[in-house]
């Protein structure tokens, strides 16, 4: 055998090596090299003190710190509470959307889909323009006598987070509700059980599953997210923003303390999904329906009633946009407002800030096509070239769905903010903490891709003469390319809007119109930030109408 | 052009367990060889090998006087005939069965010249055009057929080809098949777990078994003088009968004696094989012939099909031919005596064939 097995080595003609063992090889040092390593680096990080020692005192900081655990029980109670209203919401419209003749369904299920795509922090800042102490609406009610108290604090992050999640709970729901075969229901119906009775001991079990994930979902981002609570939480404090302005203290020295809390949260992220994986949330009871269930014909005035919610929420949700809108149109003075419209906002940013624009558009450019290529390599590797290796490759790349966007930032930080690999300040961490942040998407839908696909259509490539790289290239990646395209530009618009990371990572030089809007709203240019802000919305519809026309109006979600 | 190929002592193992067990085999220039045996028998498995899908374990197989063990896939110059046809399904038809001649850099015009050529060999030419997706079961066949022939291989390997295709359309793609071989002369090793199709089509049969072979030989060989029990039953239907071997003589149940040229020194037990098509209804009162009851008939237009419950309670069939019009079907319960006109004779083992 040992004999076989060098004859076999020498006789492979020079040495060149196996496309797939390089990709693999790649593709782990990469995974290995800014996954792995910055994250144990973080985990080290917070275990040991100055002089390197170990330690724990940084989580016995933590739990003996009131400050500490009060932003921990914020960051759970927001969650709660954002979780149970958008459920609360997205979950009766769904089923109304899905079960009645609404008026109107395709411009309701858009406004809808807006209100999902636009970055919380947007919908935060906008809610401040309309609610804040000088809001629109807050004017226009002083002006008539009545008070409303503040919008900072847990009001406003739940207004913000409810209004921005619920479009979660509502697609995932209507995606499970549509696909419930109407036989079922028929059945429960003769077998007597109607209405009420039937929905609670049929329908909703059934899609249970689904609307679950869809809840766990809405609690993470809200976990996670870090723009809004910083816009509009003032002293609710959450663990994000504590993390954030603890490694801005701690910059010039030393970061462990930071680093604990990150891995806190990184915790929490990862006991979320273990629940989910583990609980009923993670079972499918849907079918494809052969019939899916009929819409109830409504007449009148019983259709505007049952109309009307989607309406009121999804002008709700949009609202925030048309804010904006307005706001960036609006003539200013330096950063004050003037009367009438003009353009002044927008010379002013392309002015000042057209570098910003085109950052925006190469790092995320740049990212999404390594996002496309490396899933679909990986996604190769994982399910063709399945071993003990690929499997550890697909564990560290879905690693970072449960990091928190600043979490990655900082580890990036701190991994590679000195010799021998210095990257702060590159646009290579940027586009490097994008691709990792969205890798586990596209990572996902294409493992689901390849498994539809095939084996022996590569191998018929191969027996025809084409060597395993080429054939990838000419009948596996063209294959799975318009199944990921659409999933594709979802990253693509949520990596345009990041700013939980970018916030940790940029510099000067690499900074993009997240980060500018942000740093805009603090200096009070309420005019810059609003102009800047429709120009990403703008982007965001235009890929959401492609999307549209690439997905033929399909569900967006599963 | 066309090549042999020799395989010698392969094996390949999927840990411990030997899917293809120390297999040699010759397969002449323009033969058209099958392998042929029950599901999981390792078949797919060694022609994969051969195409270079598989590593091989131990062993070596040559193409011509080339050891092709280490040649990876895509330089062997071997078309390949999928089960699922595994058709391009972004590529039209034409493009389809260009790919293997584009990938050779080969000139324009000659591509052109050379997928006409293929495209008019299979009968496609018609649907040049068209879209995978637009095609029948066995127009994508006669497309996966098209693209393997079109690189002019040194080898021909089909798995299955023609197991998703409905009975009549199979029996007419055998033909054809069978056909373009010949014409084009090339090497071809075909795999499928149909004995008639293995018979009708197949210049020598190779039959495996749990990773090895049986039995190779032309379909004849194989049909009429089986090696082993496991081959007698796979080909045709026979019924296996405990008898005995005395003096040169076999007897069926240790009584009834058979036409069997014993051509071994052995007496002791011995597993007789008989076809319906061999057994024959003799007189009653032949007292040398084995009785049974008639359970069923089945009349299958040019015989009928009788299944005879034996002495010993074990069923044996048995096929009456209506070649005149004086054959009257038996009924059920009707007492019968058979002979017979020829049987093979195994070891009780079954693994050596003494007659
Ligand atoms: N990748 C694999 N890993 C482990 N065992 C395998 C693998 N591929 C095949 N086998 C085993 O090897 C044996 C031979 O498989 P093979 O596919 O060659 O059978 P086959 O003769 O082609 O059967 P069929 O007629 O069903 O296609 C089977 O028992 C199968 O379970
Ligand atoms: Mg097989």
């Amino acid at each position: 055998m040992i004999f076989k097995k060098t004859k076999a080595l020498k006789k492979t003609e020079g040495a060149k090596p196996d496309f797939w063992t390089v990709v693999l090889i790649v593709s782990l040092v990469f995974a290995v090299c800014f996954i792995g390593y910055p994250f144990l680096y973080l985990v080290r990080n917070s275990i040991t003190d100055e002089s390197g020692a170990l330690t724990l005192a940084h989580y016995a900081k933590f739990f003996k710190k009131h400050y500490y655990m009060v932003c921990l029980t914020n960051t759970v109670k927001l969650a709660l509470a954002s979780t149970a209203l958008a459920t609360l919401v997205g979950l009766p419209l769904a089923y109304i959307s899905t079960r009645f003749n609404t008026y109107g369904k395709s411009f309701t299920n858009i406004l809808i889909i807006i209100s999902l795509m636009s970055p919380p922090f947007i919908g935060a800042y906008s809610w401040i323009l309309l609610l804040g102490n000088v809001g629109y609406i807050t004017k226009f009610l002083a002006d008539r006598g009545i008070e409303i108290g503040t919008i900072y604090g847990f009001r406003g992050l739940l207004l913000v987070f409810t209004l921005k999640l619920y479009p979660y709970v509502y697609l995932y729901t209507q995606g499970a509700l549509q696909k419930v075969d109407s036989s079922l229901e028929e059945a429960s119906e003769s077998l007597g059980v109607h209405g009420w009775k039937r929905l609670c001991k049929i329908t909703f079990p059934v899609i249970l599953p689904t609307v679950l994930n869809s809840m766990l979902m809405v609690f993470m981002t809200s976990v996670a997210d870090y723009g809004t609570p910083q816009m509009i939480g003032k002293g609710y404090k959450v663990l994000t923003v504590a993390i954030y302005e603890e490694f801005m203290t701690e910059l010039t020295g030393d970061t462990s303390f930071a680093s604990a809390l990150a891995i806190m949260v990184t915790m929490c992220m990862l006991i979320i999904l273990i629940i989910q994986k583990t609980s009923i949330a993670s079972k499918s009871y849907i079918m494809s329906a052969l019939r899916p269930p009929a819409e109830r014909k409504l007449k009148g005035i019983k259709r505007f009633l049952v109309s009307l919610p989607l309406y009121i929420v999804g002008l709700l949700g949009t609202l925030p946009i048309l804010a904006i809108i307005y706001t960036s149109f609006r003539r200013v003075n330096g950063t004050r407002f003037a009367e009438g419209f003009g353009l002044d906002s927008y010379k002013n940013v392309v002015y000042s800030m057209g570098r910003y624009i085109r950052n925006t558009f190469i790092l995320s450019a740049v990212a999404i096509v390594l996002v496309i290529i490396v899933g679909m390599l990986a996604a190769y590797l994982i399910v063709r070239k399945r071993s003990k290796i690929t499997g550890l490759l697909d564990v560290l790349y879905m690693f970072p769905y449960v990091i928190p966007g600043s979490v990655i930032g900082i580890s990036l930080v701190v991994a590679f903010n000195k010799k021998p690999i210095i990257l702060t300040g590159t646009f290579a961490i940027m586009i490097i903490s994008y691709v990792i942040r969205k890798l586990p998407f596209t990572l996902r839908s294409s493992v689901g891709i390849l498994y539809q696909i095939e084996p022996s259509i590569e191998e018929a490539s191969v027996s025809l003469g084409v060597p395993p790289m080429k054939t990838f290239f000419k009948t596996t990646a063209p294959l799975m390319m318009p199944g990921l395209f659409s999933g594709a530009l979802l990253s693509f618009i949520e990596i345009i809007n990041e700013l939980s990371s970018s916030m940790i990572l940029y510099t000067g030089k690499t900074t993009t119109i997240s980060v500018a809007i942000f740093n805009a709203l603090f200096r009070d240019a309420y005019g810059t930030a609003s102009a800047l802000a429709t120009i990403l919305i703008a982007v965001t519809i235009i890929c959401l109408i492609i999307f549209n026309k690439v997905s033929g109006g399909k569900s967006f979600v599963g | 052009m066309s090549q042999n190929i020799l395989i010698d002592k392969v094996t390949k193992m999927y840990d411990d367990f030997k899917a293809v067990d120390n297999i040699s085999l010759e397969i002449q220039p323009g033969e058209f060889f099958t392998l042929l045996g029950p599901s999981g028998c390792g078949k797919t498995t060694l022609l994969r090998m051969i195409a270079g899908f598989n590593d091989i374990n131990e062993g070596e197989i040559y193409l011509g006087d080339q050891l092709i063990n280490d040649v990876p896939a895509y330089k062997r110059n071997i078309g390949m005939v999928f089960q699922n046809y595994a058709i391009f399904p972004h590529l039209s038809v034409w493009e389809n069965v260009a790919y293997g001649l584009k990938a050779r850099k080969i000139p324009k015009p000659e591509i052109e010249e050379r997928v006409k050529e293929a495209m008019e060999t299979t009968k496609i030419e018609m649907h040049a055009q068209k879209q995978p997706s637009q095609l029948s079961g066995g127009q994508q066949q006669r497309v996966a057929l098209a693209r393997a022939i079109v690189i002019r291989p040194q080898l021909l390997l089909m798995d299955e080809p023609l197991s998703n295709l409905d009975a009549k359309l199979r029996i007419e793609m055998r033909t054809s098949i069978r056909n373009l071989q010949k014409e084009l002369g090339i090497t071809t090793v075909y795999v499928t777990h149909d004995q008639e199709e293995a018979l009708a089509i197949s210049d020598r049969i190779a039959v495996m078994n749990f990773g090895v072979i049986e039995q190779v030989g032309t379909p004849y060989e194989l049909y009429t003088k089986p090696r082993t029990q496991f081959v007698a039953g796979f080909l045709g239907t026979n019924t296996f009968v405990e008898g005995e071997i005395r003096d040169g003589v076999a007897y069926m149940l240790n009584k009834y004696p058979v036409p069997a040229k014993v051509s071994k020194d052995y007496s002791g037990q011995v597993i007789i094989a008989a076809r319906p098509e061999k057994s024959r209804f003799a007189s009653l009162n032949d007292e040398s012939c084995i009785s049974g009851v008639i359970k069923s008939q089945t009349f299958l237009g040019d015989f009928i099909n009788y299944e005879v419950l034996l002495e010993n309670d074990q069923i044996l069939q048995i096929n009456e031919y209506l070649s005149d019009d004086t054959v009257v079907p038996r009924g059920e319960g009707t007492n019968v005596r058979i002979r017979f006109e020829g049987v093979n004779v195994f070891t009780p083992d079954g693994r050596e064939a003494l007659a």
